[in-house]
């Protein structure tokens, strides 16, 4: 079986790195750059970029920062937030980008999903699912960062993203988001179960525990993580001792 | 410190408003909740609303007077109440002082007060309202504030007011949940989320002071350094103008006063049902001319923020 990757996820919100909770109260961190150069120094799988305000303001900007980032960070760069068109993929992949992730867009125009899986394969093409519970068992997916409702069911929308050859899965509990409770194992699980394709977890994360839970319980193939990290309140050696002790299949340093 | 907490309660609790509210009490504060005659409330609401298109001023009497009588009750003579109300524009002389100023809670002269631009003489003679109706929304005695020695400060005086932090805080340390969806009007879901007309008293800003809330929410947090300046003007352009679908059925019935539960006041109403297109006929009553036109059948904002941003660049 393939490895469990651990993802550091930088929110960015113009020139910085922001965090919230539920997606909300942004506070301004710092330079995305000198984060995501020591996440990778401390040995990240992966990074995923995060314009979380693009489609609030109806703008893309982080080609520059990933520009600026691939000069010294050397492991996969997903990149998100305000991507409309395969046009704008292109430019993102060029900037030094190996993947990018949709979600208000894809909403908008399933066949988005279609076009860019089409065009640049599926492997590069990450459905981004902001998710909040509405009763037991059952999500909304919401777009804006978390502040619209589409109406479309979490699970649905999956399926009917995956078919249309989104290659990967980027969930984020909303309700979970920031709040360091844990990750929504019943969601995470409930996509994991719908859909063949791999599904990063994302929002929630506290404590190493959380992240062994979420992969046992949640079946998550990759465990996305930023308040722990951005607040320096854990280092991702830690973290991936911590799944090496729980005999969770990820990387060996 | 054991500070008694007293709650004015929303016209219509929101959901989350009301878990947010059970939270408050159980992260270890006593509190008395003060919830007024519906019906009383809802004529004073309406009234507000027909005369000066404010939607909330009922609520605010309330709000301010409840605290110094609460504390004449217990006798308990220290207030504290939240932020000063120059945070949204009031004159900044009010915030000289960490003490309220005395005028906005107490007043010897009960026959120079109107309630919802009506008054007291007419609301008791036209409006089917007695004298304890209207107690909630009266100021402390002046005599006994003096007696018990009641003083209202400002908290914002004393510890840097900023939102945002404070929503850090109460999620910490209270379970505080934020609102499930972006409130409308704006792009913010942390802040002044637990009331059904909320909304709308954000919508009659925007109508009267040509302003609304995603102005209100963004001036702040530029002022916080939470925002640059360049996205409060794209927030703004975004969604100061928007209506407030989600609950204006609710709102609307709830403002309006109907003969079977209001019969002497009902009689004293052009249209008592409150509609969809009477509220928007009212809207135009107040706007302004020095900040609206009326041009192909609509009407629009004669100076915007992004607008000014354009001036100046060319």
């Amino acid at each position: 079986m393939s490895n469990i990757r651990l993802i550091p996820r930088l929110d960015i919100k113009g020139p910085n790195l922001v965090k919230g909770i539920h997606l909300e109260g942004l506070r301004v961190m710092g330079d995305p750059q000198e984060f995501a150069v020591g996440y990778y120094e401390d040995g990240a799988d992966e990074l995923i970029y995060m314009d979380i305000v693009a489609s609030l303001y109806g703008r893309n900007n982080l080609t520059d920062i990933v520009k600026r980032t691939v000069q010294n960070v050397f492991i996969p760069l997903t990149v998100g937030g305000g991507i409309r068109s395969t046009h704008d993929v292109e430019q993102i992949l060029r900037s030094g980008a190996d993947k990018v992730a949709i979600n208000t867009a894809a909403i908008n125009n399933p066949d988005l999903i279609h076009q860019v899986s089409q065009r640049f394969g599926s492997q590069c093409m990450v459905l981004s699912i902001e998710a909040k519970q509405q009763s037991p068992g059952q999500w909304e997916a919401y777009t804006d960062n978390g502040r619209e409702r589409t109406g479309k069911d979490v699970l649905e929308w999956a399926r009917e993203g995956v078919e249309l050859g989104a290659g990967e899965i980027l969930l984020t509990s909303i309700d979970r988001e920031g709040t360091r409770k844990g990750f929504d194992i019943e969601l995470v699980k409930a996509v994991s179960e719908s859909v063949p394709v791999p599904v990063i977890a994302s929002g929630g994360m506290g404590q190493s525990q959380d992240m062994v839970d979420v992969v046992q319980s949640g079946k998550a193939d990759a465990v996305a993580m930023a308040d722990v990290l951005h607040y320096r309140r854990m280092k991702i050696q830690d973290i991936r001792q911590a799944a090496l002790d729980s005999h969770l299949h990820v990387r060996k340093p | 410190m054991h500070p008694l907490t007293v709650t004015w309660a929303p016209h219509i609790y929101t959901e989350w408003g009301w878990r947010n509210f059970q939270k408050w009490i159980h992260a270890g504060h006593d509190n008395y909740l003060m919830t007024p005659n519906g019906r009383v409330h809802r004529l004073l609401t309406r009234l507000a609303v027909e005369n000066l298109f404010h939607p909330f001023q009922a609520f605010m009497l309330g709000q301010k007077s409840l605290a110094p009588k609460m504390a004449i009750q217990f006798k308990i003579p220290l207030v504290f109440y939240g932020e000063s109300e120059s945070e949204y524009g009031n004159p900044v002389a009010d915030s000289s002082t960490a003490k309220r100023d005395w005028s906005y809670f107490t007043s010897g002269d009960s026959d120079k007060i109107h309630l919802g631009g009506v008054s007291i003489s007419n609301l008791k003679n036209h409006f089917g309202l007695e004298e304890q109706d209207l107690i909630p929304y009266l100021p402390a005695n002046p005599v006994e504030i003096e007696k018990t020695g009641v003083e209202v400060h400002y908290l914002g005086y004393y510890l840097k007011w900023h939102p945002q932090s404070c929503y850090y805080y109460s999620v910490e340390h209270g379970d505080f949940e934020a609102s499930p969806e972006r409130t409308p009007g704006t792009y913010s879901k942390y802040n002044s989320i637990d009331d059904r007309i909320d909304d709308f008293h954000y919508y009659t800003t925007r109508v009267k002071f040509g302003i609304g809330r995603a102005t209100y929410d963004a001036a702040q947090e530029i002022r916080s350094g939470d925002i640059t300046r360049e996205e409060g003007v794209a927030l703004a352009k975004r969604f100061d103008h928007e209506f407030p679908e989600r609950f204006s059925e609710e709102i609307f019935q709830y403002l309006s006063i109907n003969p079977k539960e209001f019969p002497e006041a009902s009689k004293m109403f052009e249209q008592p049902t409150m509609t969809r297109d009477y509220f928007m006929q009212l809207a135009d009553q107040f706007r302004s001319p020095h900040l609206w036109k009326y041009d192909d059948g609509k009407w629009t904002l004669r100076h915007t923020v992004w607008h000014k941003e354009s001036v100046a660049h060319t």
